[in-house]
């Protein structure tokens, strides 16, 4: 699946594919909160269902047992002609055991208190007179007032208690609840009020807030009891307010919707855009695969073409090298004036520099690869040193440059390639030849043994090289002067091989030089033990 | 000495033959692979001096052929090629009864003394 979708001809259905995901997503939250919602609302209901039942059937309890009490007290008066303070005081205090929240009993005729139990204080007062105001108050508690019929004519009996005798909200679950009681007969006007957020009971008035007013729940009871300045059948509002009536968490609903939306929009362009630099990448490691193989191919070419020509630059000089010595040859019959001598030399000699310098170029170019081969010998340093000298002779003698060897490393052998080493003085020599003057020239060479290594030293006493020239002399095609002037000839190669080769036999190479009275080279190489 | 070098290139048999007289030994020329094994299978020389690389019939070729009629043991072959062969397919000749390889360009001098040095060398076998 995974390759599938990576192949750049599908980047399109890519696309497509993650904006379907952002949108299924998307959809699926939006259900998914919808359907929590309702849930919630649900269990709101339920729980308002569970309120409202609670609340009635305390309501229907209550409602039944004052009416018994009511209904007792006016059996008992019908009983009897005549009742007495002490035969009423005592009937009632034995019915109030059963609700002791009732505050008092009146029995009012026509308007009249004639009992009044527990607070005998009131009787013979008016009732509406002396408690003027609705809901009355005794001892400094409001209380709901409830008139019964009786059997007795003008006779009235009522009942008072406080309001939480009715509205008891134990049976609710928090501690945060609002209730409000209004009155029956003027439905705006509120009688009574609780909320026992701090505990507090029966406040004048509570407010509700906008959302606790739509959460509300408002509780309607039919009733049959008839209050004191209450109509006949009338029914009680209560408003009833808790909060687990509100769906929770609106606002964290509100806000994780909205965060899981923004999400499932911004996955899908999070992830184009992660597709889209993914490609860009894999087309750039592409084209960089490309190339990579284009350039070793190109090497490659390299190697074999130059390989080719030099080898075939090289063939046609043995025959030119070789017959131009020939000529050069006493005594085999093919004698040659002194002018033809000359010219042959001239002939040998250029076929020769141009021997070296195709061996110099494939030699630093092997070396670079380091692909040159290298022999292990074991060179006896005084013998190596000999043979130095004997092969320069000629040359020295014909520019009267006076050369001397000088060594304390007798009975040193070295691990080299006799060949190589060779190469190394050969080419540092015969510059020193080129540069040292016309009559004195002096070339010395020698070697000295240290702790675990010898140094070679060439000192000539040519122009020398300017400091500031001296660090490059070590590098490829380096020519000090390249300007018409220089006399030297040489494709700048020498010393870079010489390099490569000391390198090679863990040595090192080094020059010092004032840039005026001379140069010496010094190189160092590790020997083996005498 | 009786040499025969077998080379394509005619100015590289001529040097060694002139080289090779000059110093008084007696060289035969071959400038074709078919000839020189001709020749090589007619007289017997002390040294064959072989380039490799010849065409149409080259010097591997006629390695091969003396190695299979048992004749690298009667004869010393040099082999004398300008062509960086990889050492491997060098071990093989030499393994074959080839005496041994010489690398082009050599100084038809050297070329020469060491010729004359391996002259009297037994072969091996």
């Amino acid at each position: 699946m995974n390759n599938f979708l990576q192949q750049p001809k599908y980047q399109h259905t890519r696309y497509v594919i993650f904006l379907i995901i952002g949108a299924i997503i998307i959809t699926l939250i939006l259900i998914g909160s919808n359907e929590y919602e309702k849930s919630q609302q649900y269990i709101i209901q339920e729980k308002k269902e569970h309120v409202k039942s609670i609340f009635t059937h305390q309501l229907q309890r209550k409602e039944a047992q004052l009416g018994t009490i009511a209904s007792a007290l006016s059996a008992f008066y019908a009983n009897s002609n005549e009742v007495t303070d002490k035969e009423f005081n005592h009937f009632t205090k034995q019915l109030l055991q059963n609700v002791p929240e009732i505050k008092n009993v009146f029995i009012l005729k026509n308007g009249k208190i004639m009992q009044s139990y527990p607070h005998f204080e009131f009787e013979e007062k008016n009732f509406d007179s002396f408690f003027s105001e609705y809901p009355i108050e005794i001892d400094n508690t409001k209380l709901i007032t409830l008139q019964y019929p009786s059997f007795q004519e003008n006779q009235q009996i009522l009942l008072s208690f406080p309001f939480s005798y009715l509205i008891n909200a134990d049976v609710i679950f928090s501690n945060e609840y609002k209730i409000l009681l209004y009155d029956p007969s003027n439905p705006e006007s509120v009688i009574y009020a609780a909320s026992y957020q701090d505990n507090t009971k029966y406040l004048e008035s509570i407010e509700f807030s906008q959302s606790e007013n739509d959460n509300k729940l408002t509780l309607s009871y039919h009733t049959d009891m008839f209050g004191k300045k209450i109509q006949d059948n009338y029914t009680v509002l209560i408003d009833i307010w808790d909060p687990s009536f509100e769906p929770s968490d609106q606002l964290f609903s509100y806000v994780a919707r909205g965060g899981l939306i923004i999400f499932a929009l911004i996955l899908p362009m999070l992830l184009i855009s992660r597709e889209k630099s993914a490609q860009k990448e894999r087309k750039v490691s592409a084209d960089l695969v490309k190339i990579n193989k284009k350039l070793h191919d190109i090497d490659r070419h390299k190697d074999e073409f130059s390989a080719m020509i030099t080898h075939e630059l090289k063939t046609p000089l043995v025959p030119i090298i070789g017959f131009a010595k020939m000529l050069t040859k006493k005594g085999i019959g093919t004698e040659l004036n002194d002018q033809q001598l000359d010219a042959v030399h001239t002939i040998h000699r250029n076929a020769k520099r141009l021997e070296k310098l195709i061996n110099d170029i494939m030699d630093a170019r092997k070396l670079e690869m380091g692909k040159l081969k290298f022999e292990k010998e074991k060179i006896s340093v005084d013998k190596f040193l000999e043979n130095l000298e004997s092969a320069y002779s000629s040359t020295l003698e014909e520019k009267g440059i006076k050369f001397t060897v000088d060594s304390d490393c007798s009975n040193i052998q070295i691990s080299a390639d006799e060949s190589r080493l060779r190469q190394v003085f050969d080419n540092i020599i015969s510059n020193a030849i080129k540069f040292v003057p016309q009559k004195d020239g002096t070339i010395q060479v020698t070697c000295k043994k240290q702790s675990e290594t010898i140094l070679f030293a060439i000192k000539d006493n040519g122009v020398g090289i300017p400091p500031s020239e001296q660090k490059n002399m070590f590098k490829k095609f380096y020519q000090v002067d390249t300007s018409e002037r220089r006399k030297s000839e040489g494709s700048g190669l020498g010393l870079a091989i010489c390099k490569g080769i000391i390198n090679h036999f863990g040595g090192k190479i080094w020059l010092e030089s004032d840039g005026k009275t001379g140069s010496t080279f010094f190189f160092r190489l590790p020997f083996l033990s005498a | 000495m009786k040499l025969l070098i077998v080379d394509d290139n005619s100015d590289i048999t001529k040097l060694v033959s002139n080289y090779m007289t000059m110093n008084n030994h007696e060289c035969h020329t071959a400038n074709d692979g078919r000839n020189g094994l001709n020749l090589i299978e007619k007289q017997s020389y002390d040294i064959v001096l072989l380039d490799l690389a010849m065409p149409s019939f080259s010097g591997s070729d006629i390695i091969h052929e003396l190695a299979n009629k048992g004749k690298l043991k009667k004869q010393k072959v040099v082999i004398f090629t300008a062509s960086s062969k990889p050492d491997s397919e060098i071990d093989q000749f030499l393994k074959l009864g080839v005496h041994s390889c010489l690398k082009k360009p050599i100084d038809p001098d050297e070329l020469v003394s060491y010729l004359e040095n391996i002259e009297g060398e037994k072969l091996r076998h």
